[in-house]
């Protein structure tokens, strides 16, 4: 309790000690703004940038139904499988025929479960612009503004728009599948016409729901989704492995795209190809390490300030018969007050910002490393203050000014 | 006085420091008695080792020969812990300067000493309330350091020395920042202090005048020249005075 008690006096000496504090408070802010920044910029390249940065799309030369391209997709995996770190097919089945299709993103062989939303630029979170991205199965992303028009004998036509929160029940006899709208995408890009294929609207779930809809609910079920002769491949998408730092993600671009091209796998060829420049790279690399010891030694500077400010006050606190640690704390108090607003305040900023703007996402990730790195600058802080502490003596208190 | 027991006692006490260019002794073979309830002060030049003397008594410093006893304890055997812990609950600091923290009002500069302690912070308030009433600045307990003048802030500052009711009071230059009016004002909370409440009260000064108007209360007056005694006068709470042969 008087710990506490202290440290608490020392986030309101912060507080009242505004000229100092404050331009400190706002160097955290600038600081842990841009880190988190940098640690987006630096994430995106898995994330949402990751076809831009390592991504090869291959595209289906007519229609192709799995049936047929499922050994195709062995060959193509074969032929890339050391250049790669992951294959992902994008399938369609048709639900009601011209209006409605649903779509998921399978690996194969090896992929990694965290790129699945992000390979398909369609669908990645970034471009849903109402709600949010699918969190596994029941859920389903639908174009904004979707309508499905049912004929029906006699006729009569159904107009039914889909929103937010709708479900969308797939169903034959006692089999369903429930799908809850969480989220919208944007329709007018590229990838929509060459996925849809004319279909009015596409539905977006997992691969767990699409592949129960097509083994169980279709009326005369495949025992495999991934072979079943009604369900098309519209996209291949193969990311490249190795680092970015030293250059081998966009070598293995080059000659994953080099390999696909002189020695295509019919009927699939290379339709895009991404690749990021190992400078820009290293730069943004190089800048986060900047911004995340620049925070670091912020901490040792503010907690250099504090011991130099307050010679006179640690001296005095000592001599009135503060231990050392109590010192540490109260001072701790001011120092944690100045980062953890910083932090704060420096991450609602971009957050802010990031939802308004083009800005890569802010993940957990992100947050994490900038809180530990806030933590850093206050154990570098501590380690500071702990041996001006020491350094100082009771006996200052006395010394004529 | 004789009857009263012993609070603090220098026996043989010297601090030497070293020095580029040799030993410098700041106190010599220094011995004193300080009994319960005394208002000693000591008196000397500037570099007469006044200071050095209040931060031995105090366990701030270790001496370098010799020993300190401080209410029949050794403090040359007490960790850093237990001289802090000493410091905190027996003895009470006035500093020339004040040494108030700027962004604390009144009140909770006196709690400081307080913080440290199990409390809860109604008896916290209620301690430092009645120090402030005792120095007659509970009006003044929500204003800052820079909104009280000098004279103000030293009585502040007494009462935060009060607040934990230590048995002695250590006041390095009290007065020297302070017009002739608050002099005798602070000296007058230090001289009721030590009639009404019995406090220990010790200053260190090299102001004659301040000697002049203790006169009615000093039961020692300590005169140190060079690290050494050079006079050590003794009275009955300022009746008959008696030179004492230095040993």
């Amino acid at each position: 309790m008087p710990s506490f008690r202290i440290l608490a006096k020392g986030f309101s000496l912060a507080i009242r000690a505004k000229k100092r504090s404050g331009a400190f408070v706002i160097l955290f802010i600038v600081i842990t703004g841009w880190l988190i920044l940098q640690l987006a910029i630096l994430d995106a390249y898995d994330t949402d940038r990751i076809l831009d940065a390592r991504g090869v799309i291959l595209e289906p030369s007519h229609e192709l139904n799995a049936a047929s391209a499922y050994e195709s997709i062995n060959e193509i995996y074969d032929a890339v499988k050391n250049e790669i770190s992951g294959l992902y097919i994008v399938y369609y089945v048709e639900v009601y025929p011209g209006q409605l299709g649903l779509i998921t993103v399978k690996s194969r062989g090896k992929g990694k479960p965290e790129h699945i939303p992000w390979v398909l630029d369609l669908v990645k979170p970034t471009r849903i612009v109402n709600g949010r991205a699918i969190n596994g199965r029941g859920e389903g992303l639908i174009n904004v503004n979707a309508l499905i028009n049912y004929s029906i004998p006699g006729g009569i036509q159904i107009i039914q728009s889909a929103k937010l929160g709708d479900y969308i029940t797939l169903q034959q006899g006692n089999k369903k599948v429930d799908i809850r709208i969480v989220g919208m995408y944007n329709a007018s890009i590229v990838s929509y016409s060459k996925i849809a294929k004319g279909t009015e609207n596409l539905l977006y779930v997992s691969w767990e729901d699409f592949e129960y809809f097509v083994e169980d609910i279709w009326p005369s079920p495949a025992d495999n989704a991934e072979k079943a002769d009604y369900v098309f491949v519209r996209r291949i998408i193969l990311i490249a492995g190795g680092d970015y730092f030293s250059g081998k993600a966009l070598t293995n671009v080059e000659s994953i795209r080099i390999s696909l091209t002189q020695n295509p796998i019919a009927p699939f060829s290379v339709t895009l190809w991404g690749g990021v420049d190992q400078s820009i790279y290293v730069s943004d690399w190089f800048r986060t390490v900047v911004l995340l010891l620049g925070a670091i030694i912020l901490g040792g500077i503010y907690s250099f300030l504090l011991i130099r400010y307050k010679k006179k006050e640690i001296a005095t606190l000592r001599a009135i018969g503060w231990r050392g640690k109590d010192v540490l704390i109260f001072l701790l108090g001011e120092l944690i007050f100045v980062t953890i607003v910083g932090f704060i305040v420096g991450l609602l900023g971009v957050s802010a910002f990031s939802t308004i703007s083009n800005l890569p996402p802010i993940s957990f990730n992100t947050i994490g490393i900038t809180f530990i790195v806030i933590l850093a600058a206050i154990l570098f802080g501590y380690y500071y203050i702990w041996r001006g502490i020491l350094r100082i003596s009771p006996m200052e208190a006395f010394r004529r000014e | 006085m004789s009857g009263r027991p012993v609070l603090i006692e220098l026996d043989k006490v010297t601090k030497k420091y070293e020095q580029a260019r040799g030993s410098v002794f700041a106190l010599r073979n220094i011995s004193l008695k300080i009994l319960q309830g005394e208002f000693i002060i000591i008196l000397g030049p500037s570099g007469s080792g006044k200071t050095t003397m209040l931060n031995l008594i105090s366990g701030m410093d270790r001496p370098t020969e010799g020993d300190i006893i401080f209410d029949r304890q050794s403090i040359l055997g007490l960790s850093e812990e237990k001289l802090a812990e000493m410091r905190r609950k027996k003895i009470g600091f006035v500093f020339q300067f004040f040494n108030l923290i700027d962004n604390m009002t009144a009140l909770e500069n006196v709690m400081v000493p307080l913080l440290p302690e199990d409390l809860s912070e109604r008896e916290m308030i209620r301690k430092a309330e009645d120090k402030l009433d005792l120095v007659d600045m509970f009006d003044k307990r929500d204003r800052f350091p820079n909104q009280l003048s000098g004279g103000e802030q030293q009585r502040v500052a007494i009462a935060r020395a009060l607040v934990n009711d230590p048995d002695v009071i250590i006041a390095d230059e009290p007065t020297a920042q302070l017009d002739p009016d608050n002099t005798r004002k602070v000296l007058d909370i230090l001289k009721k202090l030590n009639r009404m409440n019995g406090v220990t009260v010790i200053i260190a000064t090299n102001d004659e005048e301040l000697v002049r108007l203790s006169r009615d209360v000093i039961t020692k007056e300590v005169r140190l020249k060079d690290g050494q005694i050079q006079g050590l006068r003794e009275s009955s709470q300022g009746r008959s005075w008696s030179e004492v042969e230095l040993g």
